[in-house]
């Protein structure tokens, strides 16, 4: 049944596409009832997931017997927890931009493309089909960007094209190298990962396609692409980019590159934990100095990728966990915070640089926003009762057993992290005026809107439930490291 | 075998000679004062027919044993093959309706029905000598052809060009081919795999680069691919489309044919380290060329019709991938390739058509004409993006899997993955390609048009082979076995034809084939008596 | 070398001429001369042939191409063209062009010298068995497919001569041709119907039982 969020997805583009030019709103509704759909078709997913430490497979048909390709589809407790996020930031990303009306229906269909995509390689196990799913979500990027995007959008969106598919080339490389390898050929993930490949094969391949899935979950120093992408794009795409394209990255390392290449994970273990400690730490302090509010963001997602990156080069089940529940917790909480600054803010007061917003006093005029903020900039921070909490600690915790000195650094970052949330809150939001605003330039903004109460309040929510019950989410993934595939990359570890 | 067996056999080809003369005579004796327009309904019409009937003729004729001495090979995959050159001929003639190029419409058919009698001969023939008259056959209409814009100085120079550079290659060829007869006394492909070894000779690999030269100007692969953008961009949009797409099959499966079917003992090894001597490193230093060269220059085009022609030169470079992998599967990823590439560059040459017909500009399209495309035609526009996707192989569409196979099969052959810097080197070039077919999608959805937009007028036959190709694109792409199992190198029907993998196996294969070379056929070289000499030192040698 | 010496130096001096002459019809200023030059190297090739022994290719060359070919070419000159064109001359980076020409006509005659199998000798007398009547048989029966192509090559020829030849309707052509343009396609429409014709009948010297 869960395939059918990728199905719906795409028919939803197609229908999208073929609405009337000029009404935008049939457009926003097949969307809007497209993705609800797909989130309560991921929810029931979760629910039915009966046995959960196992592999449930959705569907296994041969796709392409000339090169051992499967139309495999499946999940385990990591793909639902990503295919639940998707749905989230899916719904969220669609009432944030429900005053899209400049080719509504292009737009809608573009994201609802995306968005399959996503969902395709969510619960792809075979090799190909992750791919086709994969590169399936480039392109849709590239017009959401260049078409409604704003500051330096074309540039922004080629860079954007560009990086996501040379990452994509050397995945490639290195699926052809390992198909071409393997002593019977396949691309099921399962059978590879079964096939011992010599150690000297994987320690030139793992790095390219770890380092390809890596790009686009910002891995320092690729990670340029993400500030100036996410400045670009529209609010909804900057959701969807933040919240859920750069998990792709990161879920291609943890469920491809890793448990394919444990002998070339072993030999780059300690260079990508450097790395992904200095993004943390590089994005943190690039943010603290930055005059545009959505670069602040933009890079604060750097900076907590890093931690994702950082877990998953822990290789213990608690690092691991928390990686997992870090891409669902950064996916929720960055959707948040584009949705406030790209939709809320700038959509109102038509600029981004906090100097200018510093005058507006935007706390008197957009109350819900401020607050908004206030409390996704405190879950953006880690504050306990917010889902950033429990996957940063875990991650520091996981982390600390294996690379001590990496786990200081990272927590150095968690103080960074606050000190830039802190500074944009007070400028953006809370601002010294100089008792020259008038109230004319307040009652110009118009009052916040029922769909973006909507989705900013189905975003907090799954953040505060999160936090403070974590264990929704943790009781899907923990099962998961239990399954064969990810199983030997705790033994790769010797824990 | 009797004339009339022949007459059998050859039903198809002789159907479209037919169909030729037929819209030659009536354009000619019926229709000359009659408008334009009617014209080129009624050679377009009485084309379509005759098409159909070769087709229809192609898919209920039994296999046929080979002619004498391998002159004509029937088969499955070359009856499939012959169906796409006759739709994509007929596809260039429906394009051609109501363009303004030229008033010679029945002269203009006959000569596109020519080329594809040749291309048809081409894909069947196993022979030097039919090989090389048909390759003349599909290569002379399509200079004429190329010219047929007399008001154009830049289609006359194309054609010359073409005519030109085309001429010196096909000499090239000729000599590299009667090397290859002097050596081994023989014109099959079977009597050359069974005497050609590369050895310390060197006329064997004098002969062996000759061949390649001329099958490399035939294909556009770099550095013989000085006439293609000139072509592309000169030549009537129609006809540049049937060069683009039509005669890349033929000259594609022939180029893979001779060498993989008839020079297997000298192919020698790319492999990065441990390269041996032989066509197989020539053939990649040409793909190594083309890919580079094609994808870079793209970048700096300002023609969508001059960057398709760079962009195809890449893409012959992947395509000789595939042939130097010099596998049954390279064969099958290679057919596959070429087919769905003619496809989809037929499909965006007949975009390009509409637009150029649009635009009316004097010196032709610029990437600029498609700027806001999307507004003033979606359905159009969603085509465009469909092929140009293709192209940079994206999937779902066909473009993606067929590099995907050829990396495949390349990255298989050859001991221990020797090959696989070649495919490193192929997808890099291809992540360059899509930054060049972005900025045609970026004029076409992103850049908005000057004024109002104004409705693109588009004829109903047009759009719909447009959207045709374009959903064949998509469904090739989705469900791509159904094109592959047509060319299963397991079939024994293409064994017997001589499609050939595994060098090795060569010589057994031969026997097993070649009985049947009869004693009368077998001296009856008569005509250039210094043969049998060379016959008897070239056993003497080994 | 014992293969330098066995080179019979009537070959070399019909080499000789053929050359010489195909290099004047192509740079020659005057097209006249040109087409004489022509007419002078399908002469050293049917001599050629000839000193092969290929009697029948020898002077169906001589019958078909100095007799016929060579004759229309010169005709057609004289009749399409005013005596005063000029043509630009020879490409100004000739030096250029010889080097190349050396570098090639060098790489195709050292790999052709130092093989082997090249230097022995004749194992059996250049007699020829070649008779017309069996070229006859062959080209009917065994050959038969590639003739009828070729018969197609000449018809499309034909057809593209004629085409590229014609001047179309001035009624269609709405805006009247500029001269510059007359004067393009002027000259493109002589050279390859000629050249045409050529190629596609020296591909197939032998065509004619």
């Amino acid at each position: 049944m869960l395939a059918w969020t990728i199905y719906l997805s795409f028919l939803g583009a197609a229908m999208a596409a073929l609405a009337p030019k000029d009404r935008p709103t049939i457009a926003r509704w097949i969307a809007l009832t497209t993705s609800v759909l797909g989130l309560g078709i991921g929810l029931a997913g979760i629910l039915h997931q009966t046995n959960r430490s196992a592999l449930q497979t959705i569907v296994d048909v041969p796709w392409i017997p000339a090169i051992h390709a499967r139309y495999l589809l499946a999940a385990d407790g990591i793909s639902l927890t990503l295919v639940l996020l998707t749905g989230i930031a899916a719904v969220a990303g669609i009432l944030f931009s429900w005053n899209i009306t400049h080719r509504a229906n292009q737009f809608f269909a573009f994201y609802l493309t995306l968005i399959g995509g996503v969902y395709g390689v969510f619960l792809s196990f075979d090799a190909f089909l992750f791919f086709v799913f994969y590169e399936i979500a480039i392109i849709p990027k590239y017009f959401l960007v260049a078409i409604w995007g704003s500051t330096n959008k074309e540039y922004g969106a080629m860079k954007l094209a560009l990086y996501s598919f040379v990452g994509s080339a050397l995945v490639l490389v290195g699926l052809i190298a390992t198909y071409a390898h393997a002593g019977s050929p396949t691309f099921s993930l399962l059978e590879l990962a079964r096939q011992p490949l010599p150690t000297s094969f994987q320690v030139w391949v793992f790095p390219l396609v770890f380092v390809g899935f890596a790009i686009l979950a910002g891995l320092w120093p690729f990670h340029t692409w993400a500030p100036t992408g996410h400045v670009a794009a529209p609010t909804a795409a900057s959701m969807l980019l933040a919240g859920v394209v750069m998990k792709l990255g990161a879920y291609g390392a943890l469920r491809v590159a890793m448990p394919l290449f444990p002998e070339g994970l072993a030999a780059w273990r300690d260079p990508l934990a450097l790395l992904s400690v200095i993004g943390i730490l590089a994005g943190a302090g690039i943010a603290l100095i930055q005059k545009d509010f959505k670069f602040v963001v933009g890079y604060s997602s750097v900076s907590h990728m890093g931690f994702v990156l950082l877990g998953l080069m822990t290789l213990s089940v608690t690092g691991l966990s928390g990686a997992v529940l870090q891409m669902f917790s950064h996916g929720i909480i960055a959707s948040l915070l584009f949705a406030v600054v790209g939709r809320m803010i700038y959509d109102r007061a038509h600029t981004r640089e906090l100097s200018a917003l510093e005058s507006l006093q935007l706390s008197r005029a957009l109350p819900f926003a401020a607050i908004t903020f206030v409390l996704a900039s405190l879950a953006s921070m880690g504050l306990p009762g917010f889902s950033g909490f429990v996957a940063e600690l875990q991650v520091l915790m996981g982390a600390w057993k294996t690379f001590p000195l990496y786990a200081a650094l990272a927590g150095i970052g968690i103080l960074i992290g606050v000190a830039y949330t802190l500074r944009v809150l007070v400028k953006a939001f809370f601002g010294q005026s100089n008792g020259t605003i008038e109230a004319a330039t307040h009652e110009n903004y118009a009052p916040i809107s029922i769909p973006e109460r909507i989705g900013a309040l189905l975003l907090l929510g799954t953040s505060l439930l999160v936090g403070i019950y974590p264990r929704v989410l943790l009781d899907l993934i923990l099962p998961s490291f239990e399954t064969p595939l990810m199983k030997p990359l705790l033994k790769g570890a010797g824990l | 075998m009797n004339y009339m067996e022949l007459l059998g056999a050859l039903a198809p080809e002789a159907i479209v000679v037919l169909t030729a003369l037929v819209a030659l005579a009536v354009d000619l004796l019926v229709l000359r004062q009659a408008p334009q327009n009617a014209r080129q309904v009624v050679a377009v019409s009485i084309t379509a027919v005759g098409i159909l009937a070769a087709i229809i003729a192609l898919s209920v004729a039994a296999p046929s044993p080979p002619w004498m001495d391998g002159l004509l090979i029937n088969h499955s995959t070359t009856a499939f093959l012959k169906q796409t050159l006759l739709v994509l001929a007929l596809v260039a003639g429906i394009l051609s309706i109501q363009s303004r190029f030229t008033q010679h419409t029945g002269e203009y058919v006959t000569l596109l029905l020519l080329s594809t009698v040749g291309m048809m001969l081409l894909v069947s023939s196993d022979n030097l000598l039919l090989m090389f008259v048909a390759l003349e056959l599909t290569s002379l209409p399509l200079y004429v052809l190329t010219a047929f814009n007399k008001e154009s100085p830049s289609s006359s120079e194309a054609s010359l060009k073409y005519f030109l550079i085309g001429s010196l290659s096909a000499a090239c060829l000729l000599f590299g081919i009667s090397l290859l007869y002097g050596l081994s006394g023989g014109i099959t492909w079977t009597q050359l795999a069974t005497t050609l070894r590369a050895g310390s000779e060197p006329i064997v690999y004098l002969a062996l680069i000759l061949t390649l030269i001329g099958f490399a100007f035939k294909v556009a692969a770099a550095p013989f691919h000085l006439w293609a953008p000139d072509v592309y961009q000169g030549a009537p949009t129609p006809v540049a489309a049937f060069i683009a797409s039509g005669s890349k099959i033929a000259s594609f499966y022939m180029f893979a044919r001779i060498f993989m079917a008839a020079l297997p003992g000298t192919a020698g090894s790319a492999a990065w380290s441990g390269a041996t001597p032989g066509w197989v490193p020539l053939v990649a230093a040409l793909a190594v060329v083309s890919m580079i060269l094609g994808n870079v220059a793209a970048i700096a085009q300002r023609s969508v019709k001059r960057l398709l022609a760079y962009s195809a030169i890449g893409h012959a470079g992947y395509a000789l991938l595939a042939i130097l992998s010099n596998t049954e599967q390279g064969m099958g990823s290679l057919l596959y390739y070429v087919v769905t590439y003619a496809v989809t560059a037929m499909g965006a040459f007949a975009v390009v058509n509409v637009i150029e017909r649009d635009v009316q500009a004097p010196n032709g399209e610029s990437l600029t004409d498609f700027a806001g495309l999307s507004r003033r035609s979606p359905l159009l526009s969603l085509c465009l993006l469909v092929f140009v996707l293709s192209l940079a192989g994206i999937p779902p569409l066909a473009g993606f899997f067929g590099k995907f196979y050829i990396f495949i099969a390349t990255a298989q052959s050859g001991t221990s993955q020797g090959l696989i810097w070649l495919v490193m080197l192929a997808i890099g070039t291809s992540a360059i390609s899509l930054y060049y077919y972005l900025q045609i999608l970026k004029q076409v959805y992103v850049v908005e048009s000057v004024g109002q937009p104004t409705p693109v007028q588009l004829r109903p036959a047009e759009s719909a082979c447009i959207v045709a190709m374009a959903c064949t694109v998509l469904i090739l792409g989705c469900a791509p076995n159904w094109l592959i199992n047509r060319f299963s190198p397991n079939s024994t029907e293409v064994r017997r034809a001589g499609v050939i993998t595994k060098p090795s196996t060569t010589l057994e294969l031969a026997a097993e084939i070649h009985p049947r070379i009869t004693a009368p056929l077998g001296t009856a070289t008569g005509l250039v008596q210094k043969r049998p000499q060379f016959e008897t030192t070239t056993a003497n040698a080994q | 070398m014992r293969m330098l010496s066995d080179i019979p130096i009537a070959f070399l001096m019909i080499a000789a001429v053929t050359l010489v002459s195909a290099v004047c019809a192509m740079s020659l200023r005057n097209l006249v001369h040109c087409g004489l030059c022509l007419v002078l190297t399908f002469v050293g090739l049917a001599a050629t042939y000839l000193h092969l022994s290929a009697e029948f290719v020898g002077f169906a060359q001589v019958l078909v191409y100095v007799g016929a070919v060579a004759i229309l070419i010169v005709f057609t000159i004289l009749l399409t063209r005013n005596a005063e064109v000029t043509l630009s001359p020879v490409s100004q980076s000739s030096l250029v062009g010889l080097g190349i020409a050396i570098a090639v006509c060098g790489s195709l005659v050292l790999p052709l010298v130092t093989s082997p199998s090249l230097r022995r000798l004749p194992a059996q007398s250049l007699a020829p068995d070649a008779q017309v009547q069996r070229i006859g048989e062959k080209l009917m029966a065994q050959y038969v497919i590639p003739l009828e192509a070729l018969a197609l090559v000449l018809t499309a020829a034909m057809i593209g001569a004629v085409v590229i030849a014609m001047r179309d309707d001035p009624e269609r052509n709405d805006p009247s041709p500029s001269p510059q343009n007359q004067k393009d396609t002027g000259s493109v429409s002589n050279s390859p119907a000629g050249t045409a014709l050529n190629s596609s009948s020296s591909t197939s010297s032998s065509q004619r039982p």
